[in-house]
């Protein structure tokens, strides 16, 4: 790190108190450290108390791919077409707290393209899941009695209430 | 799991799931079946779909007075879907003779993958993605329906997402200002525009012959002036609603559009860019007249003409 052109760093501590260093510009992509920054609350570490390192880590592989720029325009299609890739292998995890973990961290940080990579990942996961295994999933409480839920069932045309 | 997934990436989740998951997990929760049934979803899911492609054909069936609209989604696979079939609802209305709703469809036009359809007094906001759709009650006075012509505006706001309806009306016998009303989905009501809001009172909209573009909706207008001596000329021009201001402003067309315009004259969207066609009857050959240009400020920026004659039958 000695040209002149790299940038700040900025340091970043997870909820289990491991610290990370990261160039400001890959670090802007989130919106909520971007926030911080503007804000003159960076001087010391930025404390994430929402983020466990092994999900820090990954979020910061993310946004290190993320950006990097091309040189020319060649080059930008294979640029293109490996973050392709890389966006395919990245949310292949091996299991899927992590990709949870990665959701929620996207979130808070308020990375959008993230986000969006890893929200559709999980529309993936449980598309052809029944309504059973997806309210297990979730954690969510069925507040139908079996009544209702059997006529909001019932109901083959949409509408409001 | 040990934490809680927060409701908001839950419906960023949501979102994201295809038609038929969605309509199965309508009965996960009643938390999920609101958000799936809530009309923020419709505009939203809308909007997140990539499909362009869709469109719709509309026909008329019967004779006499009974002749009715018809309009049918198109889908992928070339299978007809009879939007009839899937009657919109009222938010505070309870609405039975859905019947005679839908005997007057007309297509208004399409705005970020939601349609908008005018029926008699009423309106429909529609998501083919979803096929869902909600209904809107038009403002209408009988006392001035045989007087009055009525045109309509729609778009979605490409920033707040946000559907918008607009009816003008102004009276047959060309005596007075505009009278328009603009409804908008989130404020859930109507309201009227204010007299300095409005263009000069005797310019007319062609019929269905808006577009919407980024923040604007356009038309194809013409307003008609007599001639102290008695002759009446009509000067055609686009006539522009702001969604931002929503503010209209006339927007004349450049001398080489008009000593060729078409006419009939039709307006239709390209890209980004706005289209003026039609076809004109010309002494030695009939062409085809199509004009893109675009609108920035209030204005015509780089207008291209394209000739397209007729081809030659053998």
């Amino acid at each position: 790190m000695s040209s002149s052109s790299s940038s700040k760093m900025i340091e970043l501590r997870s909820s289990d108190g491991e610290t990370f260093h990261v160039e400001e510009t890959v670090v802007l992509q989130s919106e909520t450290i971007k926030q911080m920054i503007d804000d003159d609350c960076a001087n010391a570490a930025i404390p994430l108390p929402n983020v466990t390192s092994m999900t820090l880590a990954k979020v910061i592989e993310y946004i290190k791919k993320h950006a990097e720029k091309p040189k020319d325009d060649d080059d930008k299609k294979v640029a293109e077409e490996d973050l392709k890739k890389f966006d395919a292998e990245f949310v292949k995890v091996d299991q899927e707290s992590m990709l949870f973990d990665l959701v929620r961290a996207a979130n808070y940080l308020n990375i959008k393209s993230l986000l969006d990579l890893t929200c559709q990942a999980v529309a993936d996961s449980i598309k052809d899941l029944s309504v059973e295994e997806v309210r297990k999933k979730f954690n969510i409480q069925n507040d139908f009695t079996p009544e209702e839920e059997a006529k909001v069932r019932k109901e083959n045309a949409w509408a409001f209430d | 799991m040990s934490d809680n997934i927060p409701l908001e990436i839950q419906m960023e989740i949501m979102q994201r799931l295809p038609v038929n998951s969605l309509l199965q997990f309508r009965t996960i929760s009643k938390t999920w079946k609101s958000f799936i049934d809530g009309k923020k979803f419709l505009v939203s899911y809308g909007v997140r779909s990539t499909q362009p492609s869709h469109f719709l054909v509309s026909y008329e069936l019967g004779t006499g007075e009974v002749v009715r609209n018809y309009i049918c989604f198109v889908d992928d696979n070339y299978s007809f879907t009879q939007v009839q079939q899937f009657p919109p609802s009222f938010q505070h209305l309870r609405y039975t003779d859905m019947n005679s709703l839908y005997c007057t469809l007309n297509v208004i036009s399409s705005s970020h993958s939601i349609w908008c359809f005018i029926s008699y007094k009423f309106a429909t906001l529609w998501n083919p993605s979803i096929r869902k759709s909600v209904g809107v009650v038009v403002p209408y006075d009988p006392s001035k329906a045989c007087i009055e012509k009525i045109a309509f505006g729609y778009s979605v706001h490409p920033k707040t997402l946000d559907p918008t309806i607009i009816r003008i009306s102004y009276s047959e016998s060309r005596e007075g200002l505009w009278t328009v009303y603009l409804f908008t989905l989130i404020s859930g009501y109507w309201k009227t525009l204010p007299p300095t809001h409005l263009p000069r009172a005797l310019i007319r909209l062609k019929w269905s012959s808006q577009i919407a573009i980024g923040c604007f909706i356009y038309w194809a207008a013409y307003e008609r002036i007599v001639c102290a001596d008695g002759v009446s000329n009509k000067t055609y021009m686009i006539v522009s609603f702001d969604l931002n201001t929503q503010i209209f402003q006339l927007i004349d067309l450049p001398n080489s559009l008009r000593v060729q315009l078409p006419k009939p004259v039709y307006i239709c969207k390209l890209g980004e860019s706005l289209v003026i066609y039609g076809l004109n009857i010309g002494d030695l050959n009939d062409f085809f007249i199509v004009w893109v240009m675009e609108v920035k400020r209030g204005s015509i920026t780089n207008l291209k003409g394209y000739l397209i004659l007729k081809p030659f039958i053998v």
